[in-house]
């Protein structure tokens, strides 16, 4: 029991330090520190959704790209051509790409597997061959680019002081929807709905002999990881004014999926480390190298050859063996090691 | 629509989709063999050209740069099979793709640093630049050349896996993995050959293909997509059904191209979609297996 209970302060307290850690950022960090975090963060709201359907439920989406990127180009519309405002355009964006999942997810959730996969990655494709041919709209080649920041109603705005123009509103911004996401997706998988998306993950046939529409789960949870993907496609074209069809390319999905994998999908820790590892890669081998994708892509290679379950599974395991090795120990050792991560 | 243009449509689908099958060839074989989805395979395609115009503008020739693209590409497949692949096949299917993808960073990368990152064209060669004039249709020599090049690489793969002991043992493997094993056949060096040569068939398509489309870093990403979803259609390692697949969609572009110029990529994705949902296992595909 007392194992149990040390364990839950141990998370409690490391929450609460990352909390805080996040909430400081703006004050502490210099140069485009800030601006940084809030792109790790976007990434991460992004793999969050995608691990509902490959974590939650054992789907392996291929065109998860088509939800980032709608949601892009959808709150790019409707900031520049209908209203600045933010409560108008964030509802209308995940509405608009839960939608689009809906129909996307109708017809691919009629194949398994492979075809599955496959015909996720066509729907995003297809997006993409649409965004590219349809310039009127979407700029075509160019994409959108002088996207306005969004504005806070006034009720949140005043009080609080901010401005979603200035780099520190914006990221107190993306951290509210990281929050947010993470807390839904947390809560989701703890319920009941969760339950059952375990139960299919698991085997979905005996799922169907209980009695489970499991059809309808697949759906729900193929639209909410939809939604999200939408936030993140509206967060980041509101980041950096900018949105274009390389947000919806397949290599985008392929990225998305990495992220997933890399930090590990078997719990919402996850998604939220790769996306923080592979954004922190990519951030520093290009500061050094024109060539960062080659450090970036043999890194890949080496973490799914070497490292199959994914950066956290390994840190966890390093730190109990740590701990445990610690105990059996001198005292003086477990206090330093302890005390340590 | 005349009949010179009807004729030129024909053509052009015609050789769009041989060409799109000697690419794919490689990926159908090696997800039949090992199930092993290989995204890189657009790579191989990339690799080629490049290694084949170099050759080709330094010797001159157009044949020494189709032996230099298919070689080339040929060994890089052998290395990655021999290092990276062939440690992942307990691992199923998913930890393939990943590497895969990494390897497309790497490959593009790669191409980036040795040949810069500038589009470049190859003339087509003196014999094959005339173009014919048949019943009001105007057909390039070139085309006309790709064709019999991919009808060529067909009959061959056809004969080769119909007619020859490996060819026999190829089939006998992608029909039934397991029992191929327990009949003593080596099912890992057989596949390590078949991504050999599929990666230097897709080398010497990117090679001959780059006076229609140029050659540029990241050429074999768009690549990939078709590859994928001519496999996909064909039915997961099916030979004949891909042949079938690189044909449908080689029209499906050609007339999307008439029909509907900017959107035409659109048309394979719509018969791509249309398939699976008719067939889920592919024009071809068995229904177990995957």
């Amino acid at each position: 029991m007392s194992s149990v209970a040390k364990q839950n302060r141990v998370g409690l307290v490391s929450l609460a330090v990352a909390a805080i850690a996040l909430l400081l950022i703006p004050q502490v960090s210099v140069g485009s520190g800030t601006e940084f975090t809030s792109d790790i963060l976007i990434f991460a709201i992004m793999a969050i959704g995608l691990y509902v359907q490959i974590g939650l439920l054992g789907l392996v989406n291929f065109g998860f790209s088509a939800f980032f990127g709608l949601g892009g180009y959808l709150g790019a519309l409707l900031l520049m051509r209908w209203s600045p405002s933010l409560m108008i355009s964030l509802p209308l964006t995940v509405v608009g790409t839960a939608l689009v999942a809906a129909v996307c997810g109708w017809i691919a959730l009629k194949t398994r597997e492979i075809a599955f996969t496959m015909i996720t990655l066509t729907f995003a494709q297809l997006l993409y061959v649409l965004a590219v041919a349809n310039d009127g709209w979407t700029g075509g080649v160019n994409g959108l680019s002088g996207i306005p920041r969004p504005v806070l109603p006034k009720v949140i705005a005043l009080p609080l002081g901010l401005s979603l123009d200035s780099d520190a509103g914006f990221y107190y911004f993306v951290l509210a929807m990281f929050v947010l996401v993470l807390w839904f997706v947390h809560t989701l998988a703890r319920s009941r709905m969760g339950a059952v998306f375990a139960g299919i993950r698991e085997n979905e046939e005996r799922m169907v002999v209980l009695g489970y529409g499991t059809q309808h789960y697949k759906l729900a949870g193929f639209v909410i990881s939809g939604a999200i993907g939408g936030i993140a496609g509206y967060v980041n074209a509101t980041l950096f004014g900018f949105t274009g069809p390389g947000s919806l390319f397949w290599t985008v999905s392929g990225e998305a999926i990495l992220m997933v994998i890399l930090g590990g999908a078997s719990s919402l820790l996850g998604p939220v480390a790769g996306a923080a590892l592979y954004v922190g890669l990519s951030h520093y081998a290009v500061a050094y190298t024109d060539h960062w994708r080659l450090f970036v892509g043999c890194a890949f290679i080496a973490l799914v050859m070497f490292a199959p379950q994914g950066i956290v599974k390994i840190v966890q395991t390093r730190l109990r063996r740590l701990v445990s090795a610690a105990r059996n120990g001198d005292a003086s050792m477990t206090v330093g090691k302890e005390s340590s991560p | 629509m005349n009949t010179g243009g009807l004729i030129e449509y024909l053509v052009n689908g015609l050789q769009a989709g041989l060409l799109l099958f000697v690419i794919s060839t490689g990926l159908t074989l090696s997800f039949g063999l090992m199930r092993v989805v290989n995204l890189a395979h657009g790579s191989f395609y990339m690799l080629g050209a490049f290694v084949g115009l170099t050759v080709a503008q330094l010797s001159g020739s157009f044949i020494l740069g189709a032996v230099a693209a298919a070689i080339g590409a040929a060994i890089a497949g052998w290395v990655i099979e021999r290092a990276l692949f062939r440690r992942l096949y307990p691992r199923g299917p998913f930890a393939q793709m990943l590497v895969s993808f990494g390897l497309i960073f790497v490959f593009d990368e790669l191409v980036r640093i040795v040949w810069g990152g500038d589009v470049r064209s190859l003339p087509r060669p003196a014999a094959l630049s005339d173009s014919y004039e048949w019943l009001g249709a105007s057909i390039e020599g070139y085309r006309l050349f790709l064709i019999a090049f991919g009808a060529l690489v067909c009959a061959a793969l056809f004969v080769g896996l119909v007619r020859t002991p490996i060819g026999t043992a190829v089939r006998a493997a992608v029909d039934d993995r397991e029992a191929s094993e327990l009949l003593g056949m080596k099912v890992t060096a057989l596949f390590s050959l078949v991504f050999l040569v599929g990666a230097g068939l897709a080398g010497v398509a990117g090679y001959v293909a780059i006076p229609i489309v140029n050659a540029f870093p990241g050429m074999g990403d768009d690549v990939l997509v078709s590859c994928l979803v001519v496999v996909v259609i064909g039915g997961l390692g099916s030979v004949l059904g891909s042949l079938l697949a690189s044909l449908l969609i080689g029209y499906a572009l050609t007339v999307g191209q008439v029909l509907v110029a900017g959107y035409a990529p659109a048309v394979m994705y719509a018969v791509l979609t249309l398939v699976l949902l008719l067939r889920p296992h592919g024009l071809l595909g068995k229904a177990e297996g995957v």
